[in-house]
């Protein structure tokens, strides 16, 4: 048994200055020079970044801190510890699965390692339409570059597990090119449980990398506290107002926590962020806040393939295309990104189709099943606007995405693409996951039932790993929330600084595009709040 | 699940079935089963377990084992599984699964809305196949979305369990070193 450190555990020994909020034991204020609200790709980089630049900073988490000690590969425990809503948050109307981190590391705690650059076609349509001048590759490569450093982002040197292989086998046979996904890891395991936290310490989250070398410098954490209100002063927020959470995380618990600050940073995720906002009666005269939220909705196909393919196990993403992402112009049908996803029991049996002897004959080839994903780029075309952040009467989130007929156009090109790609690659049966589906033996078949299949929800199954946008930056203040700069347009000591302030979707998975922007505004912020450079931190 | 906006749209009968729903009786006689039971629930009623019960064999049926020795039966774990996985939801998410578990308790109620004419206890296995085939198919979204939020809890608190595991093939997680 190798031992593994214990970053967290061996920080805290060391007088971290990190609390659980469910254990204050009185109403608590404290002020520092910028408090950070969220603690995952966005508040994660802000954080380091802005204390070792020698700001007082202040950290704040809604889920719990954990360690790779208490990662134990066990969806039972991960998705109720480390996922918003019990990895069971839904759009509105339930159509869309939503899986999104909530732990201190946010999503990077969970999510698949997959670390793609901003594309060069998504920077070139803001800066054509959004008037972002300074989101071009060249610009943003130094801070790419230094956050590719920083969290050992390369493309996965070991071979793909079967899963992968599997999508690449299928689409070099079609002619369809595939290539290496970049990781962030360092002496990876190669044990296939990204999603549930790494126990290794080997994927480089904001959990194991930013959020130490900030506590190191002095910055101070409070984990399981729901920020509920920002408080204003004329054209200042002056305060957050946050409730401590009670011993299950889930409600709020006696006593409150308000952190004063000079400066505050919106860094909890697509959704939340505007929920905050949104709760908080910010400035909104054009009504554009929790607009434009994107989802790279995405659906599925199963494949029970002759040979064991083990999806649980090895690094769960290394092998994509963007083939379809490119083969017609933005304005035209939607493109799509295809990547597979790891299974895990729970994961597959709630995704799956039917129940009973159906879904039991499925559950029982588990080594057998292949399964591709295709991710759809949302908000590049007048039928595809996202969907819209409401608050719930208890105050929380709730996303409304009704899905277009431009989508479900998409969804049923994917589903044909990806059988297509699976029988290539030698599948006995594929399984589009649609409730009126069942396992088609040739693509004849499979080709007639998509067809045919009808495209609504509840129905087709629906997913996101990626929420984007709500608090969208522009140069127009009548058309986004924020600038360039992550800086709320209405407000002198606000900003957003993680992927809610996307104008429409990547295209790719999010979490670097989310550290490239934000290591350049908030390296921007040290500077005009110290009169120095920020610190360069890799 | 259900929302207050998702019954506008489903019509004046589906706003029927709530209003009547929300006047549930607490606890039916068809629990008898599930009332029992020393462990220590964190959500679920005895009628509520019952009702879960009565869904989980159904929906695993072909996935839970035979029960062998003298432990929980794979049924009661499943049930177990569920009550846990709906804990972990949000207040706000839980109660939508109350509405629910009101709706199919209500004994005026529930055979309108699901076709279930007998009691929970004394439902027949292919009438809750009937139940859950409809509301699957069903042309009203709020049906599906009860269907799908009882097929993600029957699978989550089953698929979680270590004791799921031997019929999928799936060999556990790895050990580390």
């Amino acid at each position: 048994m190798t031992m593994i450190q214990d970053i967290v555990a061996e920080g805290l020994a060391r007088g971290w200055k990190a609390y659980d909020g469910s254990k204050l034991d009185r109403d608590v204020t404290i002020d520092c020079d910028v408090a950070i609200i969220g603690t995952g790709a966005g508040g994660g980089t802000a954080a380091e970044i802005l204390s070792r630049s020698g700001l007082r900073v202040v950290l704040l988490e809604e889920g719990p801190l954990m360690s790779s000690r208490d990662f134990h590969m066990l969806e039972r425990e991960a998705y109720p510890n480390l996922y918003q809503e019990s990895a069971a948050r839904h759009t509105k109307d339930k159509g869309i699965l939503i899986l999104q981190g909530r732990s201190v590391g946010g999503s990077t705690t969970v999510n698949w390692t997959s670390s793609f650059r901003t594309p060069p076609q998504t920077c070139a349509y803001w800066r054509e339409h959004f008037g972002l001048a300074e989101y071009t590759p060249e610009l943003l490569q130094p801070w790419f570059e230094m956050m590719e450093r920083r969290l050992n982002v390369q493309p996965w040197a070991e071979p793909p597990n079967e899963n992968n292989a599997v999508l690449r086998r299928g689409a070099e046979k079609l002619g369809i090119p595939t290539a290496v996904i970049p990781r962030n890891v360092k002496g990876c395991y190669n044990l296939g449980y990204c999603g549930m936290g790494c126990p290794t310490n080997a994927k480089q989250s904001m959990l194991v990398t930013t959020i130490p070398s900030a506590l190191e410098h002095g910055a101070v954490l409070y984990s399981r506290v729901r920020a509920q209100r920002y408080v204003l002063e004329n054209d200042r927020v002056v305060a957050v107002e946050c409730a401590a959470l009670d011993a299950t995380g889930l409600r709020p618990g006696p006593h409150t926590l308000t952190v004063r600050a000079k400066t505050f940073v919106s860094a909890g995720g697509a959704i939340n962020n505007p929920a905050l906002m949104l709760r908080s009666a910010l400035p909104n005269p054009y009504k554009l806040l929790g607009t434009r939220t994107f989802l790279h909705p995405t659906v599925i196909s199963s494949a029970s393939m002759p040979e064991p393919v083990d999806a649980y196990s090895g690094a769960p993403q290394s092998i994509y295309s963007d083939h379809f992402l490119y083969t017609q112009p933005f304005g035209g049908p939607i493109g799509y990104k295809l990547e597979v996803p790891p299974m895990h029991p729970v994961l597959m049996s709630t995704t799956l189709p039917g129940f009973g002897a159906a879904s039991a004959s499925l559950t029982a080839a588990m080594p057998n099943i292949q399964v591709i994903i295709a991710l759809m780029r949302d908000g590049f075309h007048a039928q595809s606007i996202g969907g819209t952040v409401e608050l719930k009467s208890d105050g929380t989130p709730l996303l409304d995405y009704p899905i277009s007929q431009y989508l479900w156009e998409g969804a049923r090109r994917a589903l044909v693409t990806m059988a297509e790609i699976q029988f290539a690659a030698g599948a006995r049966t594929v399984l589009p996951l649609h409730e009126s589906a069942e396992p088609y033996r040739n693509l004849a078949d499979a080709k007639a039932a998509i067809a045919t299949l009808p495209m609504d929800i509840l129905r087709l199954r629906v997913a996101s790993a990626h929420v984007m946008g709500g608090c969208a930056m522009g140069a127009n203040e009548r058309e986004s929330i924020v600038d360039g700069h992550g800086r709320y347009h209405q407000l002198q000591n606000l900003y957003v600084f993680d992927g809610s302030a996307f104008p429409t979707s990547l295209g790719v998975n999010p979490q670097l595009s989310i550290y490239g922007m934000v290591a350049r505004n908030a390296s921007r912020l040290a500077h005009s709040l110290t009169g120095r450079a920020a610190a360069a931190i890799a | 699940m259900i929302s207050r906006r998702e019954l506008i749209k489903t019509g004046v009968a589906g706003a029927a079935v709530l209003a009547l729903a929300q006047c549930a009786p607490k606890r039916s006689a068809t629990a008898s089963l599930w009332t029992d039971d020393a462990y220590d629930y964190r959500v679920l009623d005895a009628t509520q377990r019952g009702i879960v019960a009565a869904v989980a064999a159904v929906m695993l049926a072909g996935a839970l084992p035979a029960q062998s020795g003298a432990g929980e039966s794979p049924l009661t774990l499943a049930v177990r599984g569920v009550d846990t996985a709906i804990a972990g939801l949000t207040p706000s998410v839980q109660g939508e699964v109350r509405q629910l578990f009101g709706l199919l308790s209500n004994p005026v109620i529930r055979p309108l809305a699901t076709g279930l004419w007998s009691d929970w206890g004394d439902a027949k296995a292919s009438d809750v196949t009937a139940f859950l085939t409809r509301w699957r198919f069903s042309g009203i979204t709020l049906f599906r979305s009860g269907y799908d939020a009882l097929h993600q809890l029957v699978m989550a608190g089953w698929y979680g369990n270590d004791a799921a595991w031997p019929h999928t093939g799936y060999p556990g997680p790895p050990r580390i070193g």
